[in-house]
């Protein structure tokens, strides 16, 4: 299988499952297509190796580009602090600061620095780490503590990580920037749910997420109790497939905390993750050269 | 009451070294205070960076000034935006509740004096900064985003 498929795993809200359903996912296409690659995309709190203990065999030190002010030019004119979006800068007489912390690398400062006096800095911001499970690839960022920023870093681990056949992304929690940027490169984004009102209330914030941004979705209920009538109706609204559901189980919430993904405790569920895997292949197919002026343009 | 408006230009201040504490220094001197309200009979506001107003006091003029602050508003750095705003008014010292290390680090690089320990009306720190009884702050009493909570 030359080609390849890259499904992100999200939902708006956080403890729905999406760990334990990305990892699932993996492990089950993993013996069954040849190469599957898992990316932990919450570079914030990454905890994809708990479920998938690989072996780390490379580590990688990410940076991002800073100001750094050349007080041998700078007349203290404050221009780039002005017109810093985000307060990085802060320029007093005879003492230029930078805010490293705050910088989102824009490149505004440096360019149009009347003195050209901003040089290009670099500042490390966390790592993207690397290993096998068996023949699956493991891709994981983390984060540095402290740092505001993690998409630059969601970024590095896509670019080294995605690859051909099957990648797995598993994305923060959230609808804002951190999430944005792990499903933008996505063809398909699985919105992992529960039948509740907290469930669907987050459920819609993604839905309007992927579907501003143009990008094939479909929805999961975890932890049905048989009466899931608040998340279909939801989905026959907004017209999302809903591919399936995985029953409340008090077994797979023992094998969690004990470290092991769903399908591990519940082997009988590997074709319930294939039969997705396929539909998501169908659905991503289905939608031919449409799929691809659906991306927003939004190519970093 | 002058208003001024709170995009008004950086001004290259001349940092004024020998400024002391009290009424005592020699000279004009411009003395912020953090306020939720337009007037110097107004609460103080405890955060820095996301206070509502500066009220300015001109100890040669005897007269208040009321100073929108830019950072009530900000998405991030606003600790930073209303230090560089504060500079930018020649202000030499600043009577606080909480100011942060970004903030801080600012407001030392540009000699601002800051004392802490504000309470009441903005009028009563005044009176308190006067008769000596606050503290002068020489490191950042706050953490990041501290004035993001709720109000102390």
């Amino acid at each position: 299988m030359g080609e390849s498929l890259t499904v992100a795993v999200a939902s708006g809200k956080g403890g729905t499952g999406k760990t334990s359903l990305a990892t699932s996912l993996a492990r089950v296409a993993s013996a069954q297509y040849e190469r599957v690659a898992y990316l932990d995309c919450d570079v914030e709190e990454p905890n994809g190796h708990i479920f998938l203990p690989a072996t780390l065999e490379r580590k990688e030190i990410i940076h991002v580009e800073v100001p750094e002010i050349d007080q041998e030019k700078c007349d203290y004119c404050g221009y780039c602090a002005q017109i810093c979006a985000f307060n990085a800068l802060a320029i007093l007489p005879g003492a230029p600061l930078v805010f490293a912390n705050l910088c989102h690398s824009c490149a505004g400062c440096w360019t149009l620095c009347p003195q050209k006096a901003i040089r290009v800095g670099k500042r490390g911001i966390g790592v993207v780490e690397t290993g096998h499970l068996g023949h699956m690839e493991f891709w994981q960022g983390r984060l540095d503590p402290g740092v505001a920023t993690s998409p630059p870093l969601i970024d590095a681990l896509q670019k080294r990580g995605l690859g051909p056949g099957i990648n797995i992304l598993d994305a923060p929690p959230g609808t804002s920037c951190p999430v944005v940027r792990t499903v933008e490169r996505a063809d398909f984004v699985l919105l992992v749910t529960e039948p509740t009102p907290f469930g669907r209330h987050d459920l819609e914030l993604a839905a309007a997420m992927v579907r501003q941004m143009g990008l094939p979705a479909g929805v999961v209920i975890n932890r049905s109790s048989g009466d899931d009538g608040i998340i279909e109706d939801f989905c026959r609204q907004s017209g999302l497939p809903l591919l399936g559901r995985l029953p409340w189980e008090r077994r797979v919430a023992e094998g969690y905390a004990a470290g092991l993904c769903a399908v591990e405790v519940m082997p009988r569920w590997r074709p319930l993750f294939l039969d997705w895997l396929q539909r998501i292949r169908e659905i991503v197919a289905g939608r031919g050269g449409e799929g691809s002026a659906g991306n927003c343009g939004a190519e970093r | 009451m002058l208003q001024v408006g709170a995009d008004s230009g950086f001004a290259v201040l001349p940092v004024r070294a020998g400024a002391t504490a009290g009424e005592a220094g020699a000279g004009r001197m411009k003395i912020a205070v953090c306020s939720q309200g337009s007037t110097p009979g107004a609460m103080i506001d405890s955060r820095f960076g996301r206070c509502q107003y500066l009220l300015v006091y001109d100890s040669e003029q005897k007269n208040w000034q009321t100073l929108p602050a830019p950072g009530c508003n900000s998405g991030g750095g606003a600790g930073i935006e209303t230090a560089r705003f504060l500079v930018g008014q020649g202000v030499q010292v600043l009577l606080a509740g909480h100011v942060g290390p970004n903030a801080m680090r600012v407001l030392d690089a540009a000699g601002v004096q800051v004392y802490t320990g504000i309470e009441g009306t903005v009028e009563n720190s005044l009176r308190l900064y006067q008769a000596n009884r606050l503290t002068r702050l020489t490191a950042p009493n706050a953490a990041p985003h501290h004035g993001l909570a709720a109000r102390v």
